[in-house]
This record gives C-alpha cells, sequence and structure tokens, in this order.
C-alpha cells in the first residue's frame, strides 16, 4: 500500500511540474509581454537627426547617454535622451554616422544614418540656415499673401512642412513597428523545441534500452 | 541580465565561451536519461521567466530563475541555461549570438556554486532548507550581477561603480526570486522529496546513483 501511494505521487510529480510550468506560461502571457531589448530609430528632417529609443514593451530609456561616431569611429558629439527617451541633433555634417545608445549594465543599440538621408532632406538646410526651432512650429503661417508669386525655395520650404506634419504619424507608426516584442508564438515556439530536445533525449534513450533488450531497465 | 551584441571585447567574449563550453560539457556528462525530462522543464520555466517583467526599480528587470534550476539540476544547470538563452536570443532577442557564451557563464555559474553550498542543507531539520533555497535564489542573481559587472569592467572600467548599479536594479528580483526558491523547495520536500538533490530516501537520485 505505501508503495501504491509513492507510485502516485511519482507519476504525480510529472504533472505537477507541467501544471507549475502552465500556471507560470500564463503569468507571462498575461502580464505584458516586456523584454529590455533596446529598440534605437533615427531619421534626418533638414539638416537635424531626430533619434527615438525605447526598451521593447514600451518604457523609455530616460537620460540614457548617446554618443554619434562617424563611420571611422571617431565621436561627433555626445548627449543624453530626454525624459521621451528621444534625442533631437544638428548633425555637424552631412556624413554618414553612427548612433549608438548605452542604456548601461550591458544594454546598447546602435543605429546608422546614411549620408544620402541629407541629401534627400538637405535642401531646406539652406533656406534656414540659423538653425530652426522645432519643427512644428507655424512657419506654414509665414507664406506669402495670396497673388504674390512663391519662389521655388518657399514652396519648398512649404511641402517640406506639411509633409513633416502629415508624415510624423507615420514615422511614429514606423518606430513603433520597428520595436518587435517577443509575441505568443515565439514563446510557444521557444517552448516547441525544448520539449523536442527532451522528447529526442527520451528517443535516444529507447533505442539504447531496445538494443540492450533488458527488461528490467524500466523507468519509474 | 543579458549583455547584448557589440559591447564587450572579443577577450571577455572568448574566455565566456571557452567557460560556457566546458560548463556544459560537464554538465552534459553528468546529465543521465532519467532527469532528461526535468532538465528540460527547468529549460523551459527559464526561457519563459524572462519574459515576466519586474516593474520595480530604475531600469527594465525581469525574473531569472538561475536559482532554481541551479538547486534543482547542479551542473546540468549549463546546459538547460544554454539552449533556454539560444531560444531566447533567437525569438526574442534577447543577449546575441556572440555574447551566448558570456551570458551563459553569468547566469548558470552562479547557479552551479549555490547548488554546491545550499544543497547539503535541503535535508536538514526546518527551517534550514528553506533558508538554503532562500539564500540559492537570492545569491545566484547577486553573482550574475557581480558576473556581469565583471564583464563590463573592460569596456566601462570602474567595477564598483557598475557592480553596484547592477546589483541595486536587480535587488527586487533577487528578493523574488529567494521566496521563489524558498516556497518551492518548501513544496517539493511536501510532496516530493526525492526531487531535490541529495534526497538519501527509498528512490535513488543521480548524486548517489553508481
Amino acid at each position: 500500500m505505501r508503495w501504491i501511494q509513492s507510485y502516485h505521487v511519482g507519476t504525480g510529480v510529472a504533472t505537477k511540474c507541467l501544471r507549475c510550468l502552465i500556471c507560470l506560461l500564463c503569468v507571462a502571457l498575461a502580464a505584458p509581454v516586456r523584454g529590455h531589448k533596446i529598440v534605437l530609430f533615427a531619421w534626418v528632417e533638414g539638416d537635424r537627426v531626430h533619434v527615438e529609443s525605447k526598451f521593447s514593451g514600451g518604457r523609455k530609456p530616460v537620460s540614457a547617454p548617446i554618443t554619434i561616431y562617424d563611420l571611422d569611429g571617431h565621436k561627433l558629439l555626445e548627449g543624453t535622451t530626454d525624459s521621451n527617451g528621444a534625442f533631437v541633433f544638428k548633425a555637424p555634417a552631412k556624413i554618414a554616422m553612427k548612433i549608438v545608445l548605452s542604456a548601461g549594465m550591458g544594454h546598447q543599440a546602435e543605429w546608422q544614418v546614411k549620408a544620402a538621408e541629407f541629401e534627400h532632406s538637405g535642401a531646406s538646410t539652406t533656406i534656414r540656415p540659423s538653425a530652426p526651432p522645432a519643427p512644428d512650429l507655424p512657419e506654414v503661417k509665414t507664406a506669402p499673401e495670396v497673388g504674390a508669386p512663391l519662389t521655388a525655395s518657399q514652396i519648398e520650404t512649404l511641402i517640406e512642412n506639411v509633409m513633416e506634419r502629415k508624415l510624423r504619424p507615420i514615422i511614429t507608426m514606423l518606430v513603433n513597428q520597428h520595436d518587435r516584442g517577443p509575441r505568443i508564438a515565439d514563446v510557444l515556439g521557444g517552448l516547441g523545441y525544448i520539449f523536442g530536445l527532451v522528447g529526442l533525449a527520451a528517443y535516444m534513450r529507447y533505442r539504447k534500452t531496445e538494443a540492450k533488450l533488458k527488461p528490467e531497465s524500466h523507468d519509474r | 541580465m543579458h549583455i547584448t551584441e557589440g559591447i564587450l571585447s572579443a577577450p571577455v567574449l572568448i574566455t565566456g565561451g571557452v567557460l560556457a563550453a566546458t560548463g556544459t560539457a560537464i554538465g552534459l556528462k553528468r546529465l543521465d536519461y532519467d532527469h532528461v525530462a526535468r532538465t528540460g522543464l527547468l529549460a523551459a520555466a527559464f526561457f519563459v521567466a524572462s519574459l515576466i517583467h519586474v516593474p520595480l526599480g530604475p531600469t527594465n528587470i525581469h525574473l531569472i530563475m538561475n536559482g532554481i534550476v541551479g538547486l534543482l539540476l547542479g551542473w546540468p544547470a549549463f546546459p538547460a541555461i544554454l539552449t533556454a538563452l539560444v531560444l531566447q536570443a533567437f525569438f526574442f532577442q534577447f543577449g546575441g549570438i556572440t555574447t551566448l557564451g558570456v551570458n551563459t557563464v553569468i547566469m548558470a555559474l552562479p547557479a552551479v556554486f549555490w547548488f554546491y553550498v545550499c544543497a547539503p542543507w535541503l535535508h536538514k531539520k526546518n527551517p534550514w532548507p528553506i533558508v538554503a533555497a532562500f539564500i540559492c535564489g537570492f545569491g545566484s542573481v547577486l553573482a550574475g550581477a557581480l558576473l556581469v559587472a565583471l564583464a563590463l569592467v573592460f569596456t566601462e572600467e570602474n567595477f564598483l561603480r557598475i557592480a553596484e548599479l547592477v546589483v541595486v536594479a536587480n535587488l527586487p528580483v533577487m528578493i523574488i526570486e529567494g521566496l521563489m526558491a524558498a516556497f518551492c523547495v518548501a513544496f517539493l520536500k511536501k510532496v516530493q522529496p526525492s526531487l531535490l538533490p541529495g534526497y538519501t530516501g527509498d528512490r535513488t537520485t543521480w548524486e548517489d546513483k553508481p
């Protein structure tokens, strides 16, 4: 009787372990799935470079040091992120550069800005050479009155301002999409691999015991 | 706790890789077929645990569970944690492929160390098993944090400053994992003490198997 009881407990252990694991899994999936990967994203507007960063899951690295290098590894400038994990700087030169954000404790992310990005959006620098303030300031209002002929550069400025405003949500969306946190499929996939490996080992054991043909080598 | 790519220098990465390979080899040698299922379950738990985010403290931290994995497995914690880290790197982009060795050492080495310190206390009278389990869970994260600082010394120079930062950030995790390990051991002692290492009851465990 004692033996039977202990046998029952023995078979129950696997179930218990599995049950614990399932509970753990439920907690993991119920809680907003967050990791601690850092996502860094930068784009060029005029002669300014906007950097946005966050931990995968949404938390923003606040006042984390950002360093800008050129492609040869020379330090161009340094700064820290604001409370939204963002950082804006005026490009010292229109060259390709590497943006490195380090949130400490072994967390680091990189993003490369290509020189071509300045080419495409750099025209406005000739119009507003004295570093304009925040891009969403109502510069559009300064458009000349109706009837006056617009110069090519004025039209360009207008279009650029409008585009900037229209594209902002899309850029934000891209930033969010770039941050692809772990999904349920990933979790299940990983668990599947682990259980698959266990199954492989069980299969190899089965092969071995079968080869030996030992009737007493049964497992509990 | 996962160090990402592009921070550590080559010597640190290589040292970590060699240590992790050695530990994994020892672990696989000690792992017999009877305990493969248990190792797999604990690897799965470790894999999932890092998704449980702890919303305390200044930075982003999550559960690690290396203490429990080590306490219940011993050396096979190395292959279990390595497997889980490979999958985390591929599926979640935690850590990285080049830092796999270093990260394995950071999490598995403390686990094995505290296994040797705490396992002998698991079959003493109460409350020693609970205390030992708490110390194992707490200490494994603490030692892991210190190893992170050690690995970062070669890039960030000031050991004490980094160590303080990492340890303070992970303090909530240490306490949570200590409590979790204590509950886990208390539970197993009640329902299935033979799962605990060093059990010398009516069933054999791997510590005393021929």
